[in-house]
């Protein structure tokens, strides 16, 4: 089961993608037999965005056993509850895509079902009121849950928000830590078998040469191992997700930093807003086929409330996936894999998803073709779950007031998606394809915040009386006002427990 | 389907009257009045049959509590050759590491011999297993209080629950009428919970949603029915593979190699019992991943004991 174990793994890229790859393979990899080295360019460096996340990132700060205080601390990371979107159903409309769940379902059929019926009735459409999340956030405050599964508390969820690059740096400690051996370096030659294409070695410009096993580009946008050398080839999903652009801005911060990201639509995109301790990361995501770069630069400066901190920063991509993620000995992570426009924090989760699957099905020198066409198999389905959950965002919109909307009106969706849609919308019905990121909250919160629906419910719900379910309904949302209102705020949380003011003084110890 | 037409269940005792009440109790089908029509029972009374957790939870919900009825909590449900199909999960991951990948190297490096189901964790799994004969009365108890009743007018709706049944026009089928099953009342049961749950979600009374409701209704019963057939063929194969659907092979393929349980879409059974089928049908994986291989043997050695059901128990 041991033999022919795999005894040079070859990390090209030093961004996010790189060192989670490589933090995770030095956890789990033995040191014995396995020798991992990453290799970055300083000249040519990291995107530097991508500092919004979801909730399963937990997961593999657990995997690693890393401490969140001090993770939080070191990255200037804030804590996330969920995602404002503004302007997204109509042009002023406002609403919450928190973490976590609405409500306490009844009866065994899920909370909404309830609410829809009451809504009807009493024509109550307030969702956030029932959930945790969305309520603490509107209202500045924090708290991790407290483990009682009996307890409302033990109902929130959250992911982070952090500083790009402080998180590169902070992973590379870890790895660095357990054995990662790092070389700074530009690659400028990848080396194959004649035979079956495998990569043997790469070559850098100082003359270095190094052979390895396994490679795992982490070369960003270039993918300059799984293309460049294996020539893989790409599926462009930019006929459905039209943005191809972006540009993105820090800020000083000019209040607290809220405890969610903001997604506020515009003319041919849209903008975010990410609140860390030290900064506020701005940024637009555009279409160049709708809108030009300089009213795309005027529109996010426009957006931003603090004093800019740096030049905008333009950034180009093309939306889809590579081919194959695992071709022969390469495997791609991040956005050498392919990239999706970040409205819902999702590609840092993709690295995730990607490393966890390439652990879990990882090859000995053999290659056995089964374990790579699984790997892509799965990487495959999660990226195309993950498109059509934003592709629903731009198609369950009343918006045509610009070229860009009507555009994303005449779309032709994928079927599933379609399916999907359309049972939420009439009857509140929801299935979840296997290894679905997104679950029915997140799809209802879209949905009903952009306008549609939903308009039936199951008919379970009813079964209660009036009363009873006016009634039990007004105590859920009693009961999250109540605990909302003993938390301590998001900014008194950080101060206490992982505050970049505490990291100082400790320092200054 | 006009609102007060009656509509009648039929099917065997135990397929009817559950469908029946689930019915009643979860999808009041707009005032119409719910009847049962008995077809031959498939079970004699003082069989028993297991039900699985989820269906435990449903019965509660309906107001019918096994343990009420001196139904025994259940580890498993047994295969046709006695192959027991565990709701629980097998010994606990060490590091990141799947107890199956500790288990499948404990046994090539450490010559452990104890299967891989003798170490299913302990406790409560919510499964239990019923008198046929109790559990249908309570069903009829329950029915009686729902409205239920048994046929007494001819009616043109029928939710058709019995296979041998040619001659009606159901207006839907469900359990053993969707599907060809084999003889299991734990299948059979299954299939009946998992397509009327199926069935209440999508019968929408509006007219312009019918559409939508019944294609919604056969994708969900083609995936229950994609499922229980991998599960069938696997248990009643006796060896052979000719019956094994490409969606199975590819499953039976990535065990082997990987030790992994390959996810699919709307599986009906958990990972650990596709494991135990895998192993009664004697596919053993060649690798169980080499995550594994960060552990050390003595970790392994002494993991294996925690996990084993004796110190468990005595835990
Ligand atoms: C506008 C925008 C906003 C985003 N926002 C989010 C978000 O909010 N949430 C989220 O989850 N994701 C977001 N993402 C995605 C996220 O930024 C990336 O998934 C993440 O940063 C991983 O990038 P990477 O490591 O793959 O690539 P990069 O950061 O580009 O790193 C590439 C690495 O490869 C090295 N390299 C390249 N060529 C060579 C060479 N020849 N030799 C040696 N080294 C080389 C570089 O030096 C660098 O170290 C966003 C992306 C964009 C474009």
């Amino acid at each position: 089961m041991s033999s022919n174990p795999i005894r040079r793994v070859v990390i090209v890229g030093g961004g996010t993608a790189g060192w989670m790859t490589a933090a995770a393979l030095s956890r789990y990899l033995p040191k014995a037999t396995t020798e991992i080295t990453l290799i970055e360019s300083d000249a040519i460096g990291t995107v530097g965005v991508g500092e919004a996340t979801i909730p399963q990132i937990a997961d593999f700060n657990r995997m690693l056993g890393i401490d969140e205080n001090e993770f939080v601390r070191e990255t200037s990371g804030t804590f996330k509850l969920g995602i404002e979107f503004a302007n997204w159903g109509k042009l002023g409309d406002r609403y919450f895509h928190p973490f976590g769940t609405y409500g306490f379902d009844l009866e065994g059929t899920d909370f909404h079902h309830f609410w829809v019926r009451l809504s009807q009735l009493e024509q109550d459409a307030d969702l956030d009121a029932y959930s945790l999340n969305a309520s603490a956030a509107y209202s500045g405050k924090f708290i991790r849950p407290d483990g009682d599964p009996r307890s409302v508390l033990n109902r929130i969820n959250y992911a982070f928000h952090f500083d790009a690059t402080r998180y590169a740096a902070y992973l590379r400690k870890y790895s660095e830590t357990r054995g990662v051996s790092r070389i700074e370096g530009k690659v400028v030659q990848v080396n194959q078998r004649s035979e079956d294409g495998f990569i043997t070695s790469v070559d850098l410009e100082s003359g270095l040469h190094l052979e390895g096993d396994l490679f795992v580009d982490c070369t960003g946008f270039r993918g300059l191992l799984i293309e460049g050398a294996l020539k893989t080839g790409y599926e462009d999903w930019s006929d459905l997700l039209p943005m191809d652009r972006a540009v993105a801005l820090p800020t000083k911060s000019v209040e607290s930093p809220k405890p969610y990201t903001i997604a506020t639509a515009r003319e041919a995109g849209w903008t975010w807003r990410i609140p860390l301790q030290h900064r506020v990361g701005n940024g637009h995501v555009y279409s160049s086929r709708f809108m030009d770069t300089e009213r795309a630069t005027e529109i996010l400066l426009e957006a931003v409330d603090g004093e800019p901190l740096a030049d905008p920063r333009h950034l180009r991509f093309v939306t889809g996936r590579r081919k194959k993620f695992w071709n022969a000995n390469c495997v791609a992570i991040g956005l050498s894999a392919g990239f999706l426009e970040p409205l819902e924090s999702t590609s840092i989760h993709l690295i995730q998803s990607g490393v966890s699957k390439l652990l879990a099905l990882f090859p000995n020198q053999e290659f056995n073709p089964i374990e790579r066409d699984e790997y892509n198999r799965l990487l495959g389905v999660g990226y195309e779950h993950t498109r059509d959950f934003i592709l629903l965002h731009y198609v369950a919109t009343e918006r045509a007031d610009t070229p860009f909307w009507q555009y994303v009106q005449s779309l032709e969706l994928p079927e599933t998606l379609a399916h999907k849609m359309a049972l939420l919308e009439s009857s509140g019905s929801f299935f979840r394809y296997e290894d679905e990121l997104f679950s029915v909250v997140s799809w209802l919160a879209v949905m009903h915040g952009q306008r549609r629906g939903p308009k039936g419910y199951n008919p379970v719900a009813d079964g209660l009386s009036v009363s009873n379910l006016s009634q039990s309904l007004a105590n859920m949302r009693g009961l999250i006002g109540k605990t909302v209102a003993a938390m301590p705020t998001h900014q008194q949380f950080i101060d206490r427990y992982c505050g970049i003011q505490n990291k100082r003084s400790m320092e200054s110890v | 389907m006009a609102q007060q037409d009656p509509v009648t269940i039929v099917g065997s005792p135990l397929d009817a009257w559950l469908t029946a009440v689930m019915l009643a109790r979860f999808a009041p089908l707009a005032g119409a009045k719910l009847q049962v029509l008995e077809t031959s029972p498939v079970a004699r009374v003082d069989d028993v049959v297991v039900l699985r957790p989820e269906m435990v939870r449903t019965n509660v919900s309906i107001g019918l509590d096994p343990k009420r009825l001196g139904a025994q909590p259940v580890q498993a449900w047994a295969g046709p050759h006695r192959q027991s199909l565990p709701f629980n999960s097998f010994g606990r991951p060490l590091k990141g590491v799947s107890f199956v990948a500790i288990w499948l190297r404990a046994r090539e490096e450490l010559g452990e011999t104890r299967s891989l189901q003798s170490f299913v964790s302990a406790g409560q799994t919510g499964g239990c297993a019923i008198e046929v004969g109790r559990y249908v009365q309570a069903l009829k108890t329950i029915a009686t209080k729902v409205g239920v009743t048994p046929c007494t007018q001819a009616s043109e709706h029928i939710v058709q629950a019995d296979p041998n049944l040619t001659e009606a026009q159901p207006d839907c089928s469900v359990g053993a009428a969707v599907m060809t099953l084999r003889p299991s009342t734990t299948l059979r049961l299954q299939a009946v919970h998992k397509s009327v749950l199926a069935l209440i979600d999508c019968w929408s009374w509006r007219e312009n949603d019918r559409d939508l409701a019944a294609r919604e209704y056969d994708r969900r019963l083609q995936a229950m029915q994609a499922s229980i057939e991998d599960m069938q063929a696997l248990l009643w194969s006796d060896g052979r593979t000719d019956d094994y659907s490409s969606r199975l092979k590819h499953r039976v393929s990535v065990w082997q190699n990987v030790g992994r349980i390959a996810p699919v879409d709307d599986d009906q059974f958990t990972p650990q019992e596709w494991m135990a089928a895998f192993l009664s049908a004697e596919l053993v994986p060649s690798a169980a991943g080499r995550l594994v291989h960060s552990l050390t043997l003595a970790e392994i050695s002494d993991h294996v004991e925690t996990c084993s059901p004796k110190e468990v128990a005595n835990v």
